[in-house]
């Protein structure tokens, strides 16, 4: 074992062995790079590689203070690239890691708590009220999050319906696989928080407090399309004739039409100057649908305010102090201070100085303030039969409307299931004629309010082929962000078909109130109920109103509607809402009624 | 080699050779260690073996040297000990030497098991936590034991740093020497390991455990050389980390002692409780493993 042959054939493979290690060590030490290996005083060799200016996302999160792991996780111990990035997080802030990312202890712990439980990342509401309507839940309050519906091992319809059609928008989507609309880069926290640069390809974009109206457009362009409203673009259908003023193109290249937006985009609101924290981040709560955790309403800023005013001086929230430290604001703002629906601080709600009743809103990305118009006590704002009315239903001045969708299943189809991440069998398709845009429908909320509404689902779906299709036909209240100072005008709802859900014709009123009922024709008639149109909510005085996407919600009564058109009838000669018959309406149809005042007939009315 | 020292051999035997290149390799390992020493920190050990291993000039290699070097020992030391029973060398020795030369099969074994300790990576961290509950398992001295070679943190490694690098090593340099009537390898054995182990390490990539401990439910299986220990060791530390090493050693350690004609019972019954052993572990990585469904 120990003669001389052994060892020159131990030399020379050792010789070979050694080429193999010099070329080893030259890849090595060529790979290394020459940034530092330490960041916020702790070992961060990520850096000696990833030094350069443009992958420093800059800011709080600057790569010298966190450096790269305590987003990306990986190991930042190490220099060889292939075990540095084994377990990285490319996505950071995606809520299945984000205990080890943005919400660890010792950084967003309480505020990624709470995202998990808001509603843009559960989507316990859509799923709730989906399975409802298929008839699986009886009612459509529900506990499934996003997470359990794109887990399920074999989804019911209603939740292959969802899978397939709308689970591509929730916060726990990454980018592999979530809805074509959403354009920006980030899942999680980073899906609102990250800003990406101009060559995302090699750098890295900022993170920070600010949240632009890009990072809510994604989905919310999609269903009610409030992001796109508050812009003033209303959506067409890609066969639609582009027959408006201004046709345009959206962010992904949906055609669209300019239409006028949102007054508090026109004087450059962004989405969350009115959001509060809550309304988006959540609560540590699981609300059930969207209005229950939106807190921030019109009144908040705009009055009247109920209540007694609170004082910033009794302030206990913590996140709202750590938010006026953040942003640089005084500790203790001038009171009053405003609150949302469930008490939460409107921050940037402040009072003038000097001036005790003129309050302004700060804007959060550029510290603009916008002067706050209060509501008038005036005859508008004190009508007789308005007290249940929300201030958007006068003053939402359009809404999307898509009465001619429908969503239909082909068993044969595939189509992606954002579950699987992947195809699947079956595709749900929806198909529609056009997008419509026009003055909302009135619809009554589950608090009794009167609110805007708009189809909301639509659809004939048979689930087994033995049950019997299930045809819904549901309309959804909704804040379309079109608000105009300029309220719809009385004619719009007092005189119009549509307003009542009653869908598109021709309204024959009988201008005196001794006349035989109203007359309504429908445009295209629902081949099923031919006294209702086919785009119609409800039939004109029905015995029970049309069904809503909560339990609760509906169209207007029969009764409700006699109302409304009532003063349809007096219009034509008392258009104004100072006219002293509007003083005390009841008296003045009492009198009426009883001939101690007088009424000339007019011609009959027609509207639409 | 000389005439006379190839006699030399031929009357010890082959065993003498085996012998020889565990020295040998002994020395590679002390040697390699002792350049590694400034480079690692018992108080960050993973970010010290991930500057080793990418971070410095030519450190790898050394590691490498280390590692492939230690290998060898075991293997070595474990094969010369089967070689010395087959021809019956232990004969030949007292039995105060014979013990200490039995010695050092456990030593290497725990110079290994600590110097994969000091890694620090995940795998290593929980070779350590499963190696505390087993020093904790030992009756009445437990925890003592186990802060003795343990150290009393989980986080820095000083205790276990210190034991592989002088007490260990300290140790099974003397009983060696002692064995081997030598204090070093002779060169020709020294230059044969040092080529082979440098050979090795220049032509394979050492590895280096993951640095995080997976999500998935799996636990992290220790070298090959413990053969599955970790998992057995995670079911049955009492068992498995020291009764039964215990129980392998008993029948050796009687060789001196016993009539020439049980000897051979000694030596099947040895055998019959290591292959046991083994096959218990691999059984229990298995199940720890999940593999049995």
């Amino acid at each position: 074992m120990f003669r001389k042959p052994v060892l020159i054939v131990a030399l020379c493979l050792v010789s070979v062995a050694l080429v193999f290690a010099f070329l080893r060590e030259r890849r090595r030490h060529q790979a290394l790079g020459t940034g530092p290996s330490e960041a916020g005083g702790k070992l961060e060799r990520c850096l000696v590689c990833h030094s350069g200016a443009h992958e420093d996302p800059g800011g709080a999160h600057g790569a010298v203070a966190l450096g790269c792991s305590s987003c990306h996780l990986g190991n930042p111990l190490s220099f060889d690239a292939d075990r540095a990035h084994a377990d990285m997080e490319p996505e950071p802030g995606a809520l299945d890691t984000v205990d080890r990312t943005c919400g660890r202890p010792e950084c967003h712990q309480r505020e990624s708590a709470r995202v998990a439980t808001s509603l843009m990342a559960t989507g316990v509401g859509i799923i709730a009220v989906n399975r409802w309507v298929f008839g699986e839940i009886p009612t459509p309050d529900g506990t499934d999050t996003m997470k359990q519906l794109l887990t399920e091992a074999e989804p019911t319809p209603a939740q292959d319906h969802l899978r397939k059609l709308c689970a591509g928008c929730h916060l726990y989507a990454r980018a592999d696989n979530r809805d074509d609309a959403i354009r920006r880069p980030g899942t999680g926290c980073s899906a609102c928080h990250y800003e990406a640069p101009e060559d995302s390809a090699t750098g890295h974009g900022s993170v920070d407090g600010q949240v632009p109206d890009e990072a809510c457009l994604g989905c919310h362009s999609r269903s009610g399309r409030i992001s796109l409203s508050y812009q003033g673009l209303a959506e067409l259908e890609t066969h639609q004739p582009k027959d408006c003023a201004e046709p345009t193109e959206l962010h992904d290249g949906r055609p669209a039409c300019r239409l006028e937006p949102d007054i508090h985009h026109e004087r450059g609101l962004k989405c969350v100057d009115c959001h509060l924290h809550t309304d988006l981040m959540g609560d540590e709560t699981s609300h059930a649908h969207k209005e229950d955790q939106v807190e921030i309403t019109c009144e908040s800023c705009h009055g009247p305010h109920s209540g007694p005013p609170a004082s910033w001086s009794s302030l206990s929230d913590e996140i709202t102090r750590d938010l006026l430290r953040l942003r640089n604001q005084p500790a203790v703002p001038r009171d009053p201070m405003r609150v949302g629906r469930r008490g939460t601080p409107l921050w940037n709600l402040q009072q003038v100085a000097g001036e005790p009743t003129s309050q302004q809103l700060v804007a959060k990305d550029n510290g603009r303030s916008h002067p706050v118009t209060p509501t008038p006590s005036d005859a508008n704002h004190q009508l007789e039969g308005h007290e249940r009315l929300t201030c958007t239903a006068c003053h939402s001045r359009w809404a999307p409307q898509c009465s001619s969708c429908h969503t239909h299943y082909e068993p044969g189809g595939q189509r992606w299931d954002f579950g699987k991440g992947a195809p699947s069998a079956g595709a749900w398709t929806e198909s529609a004629d056009r997008y419509d845009w026009g003055e909302p429908i009135l619809a009554v909320r589950p608090d009794d309010r009167i609110a805007p509404a708009i189809p909301g689902m639509i659809l004939t779906v048979q689930t087994h082929p033995t049950s019997k299709p299930l045809r819904r036909r549901l309309f959804a209240t909704i804040d379309p962000h079109t608000t105009r100072k300029e309220a719809r005008s009385c004619a719009s709802c007092h005189q119009s078909a549509s307003a009542l859900g009653w869908g598109t014709g021709t309204l024959q009123l009988a201008q005196r109130l001794d006349e035989p009922a109203t007359r309504f024709e429908p445009t295209v008639p629902d081949p099923d109920q031919p006294e209702r149109a086919i785009d119609g909510w409800t039939a004109p005085f029905p015995a029970q109103p049309g069904q809503g996407t909560r339990q609760t919600m509906r169209s207007l009564s029969a009764a409700e509607q006699r109302a409304v058109l009532t003063v349809g009838r007096c219009l034509p000669c008392h258009a104004q809402s100072s006219d002293t018959i509007y003083g005390d309406f009841t008296a003045s149809l009492a009198e009426l009624r009883q001939g101690s005042s007088s009424c000339p007939a007019g011609p009959e009315l027609t509207g639409r | 080699m000389t005439a006379e020292a190839a006699a030399s051999d031929a009357r010890r035997g082959s065993s003498w050779q085996l012998g020889r290149l565990s020295m040998g390799t002994l020395a590679v390992t002390v040697l390699s260690g002792i350049a590694l020493v400034p480079l690692y920190s018992p108080s960050q050990p993973l970010a010290s073996l991930e500057a080793i291993q990418s971070g410095i000039r030519w450190a790898w290699l050394l590691r490498a040297l280390h590692w492939f070097s230690a290998l060898g020992l075991l293997v070595l030391t474990l094969a010369h000990l089967v070689e010395v029973l087959l021809i019956k060398a232990d004969l030949r020795l007292s039995r105060g030497k014979w013990w200490r030369a039995l010695l050092l099969a456990p030593l290497v074994v725990l110079a290994m098991v600590s110097g994969f300790v000091l890694q620090g990576t995940a795998d290593a961290t929980a070779a350590l936590a499963i190696w505390r509950a087993v020093g904790h398992s030992v009756p009445v001295v437990g925890p003592e034991l186990s802060q003795l070679l343990l150290g009393p943190s989980a986080t820095d490694l000083s205790t276990v740093a210190i034991h592989h690098c002088a007490t260990l090593t300290l140790v099974m340099v003397l009983l060696s020497a002692e064995h081997a009537r030598r204090l070093v390898a002779d060169a020709r054995a020294l230059t044969l390991t040092a080529l082979a182990t440098l050979g090795l390490a220049a032509a394979i990539a050492v590895p280096l455990g993951p640095a995080e401990a997976p999500t998935d439910g799996t636990f992290l299986l220790g070298p090959w050389y413990l053969l599955g220990l970790q998992g057995a060791l995670r079911l049955w530390p009492v068992v498995v980390g020291w009764l039964a090493p215990l129980v392998v050693l008993a029948p050796l350690a009687a060789l001196p002692i016993a009539q020439p004609q049980q000897r051979r019972p000694l030596l099947l019954a040895t055998l019959a409780i290591t292959l046991a052993y083994l096959g218990l572990s691999i059984h229990l990585l298995w199940i720890a493993q999940g593999w049995l469904g």
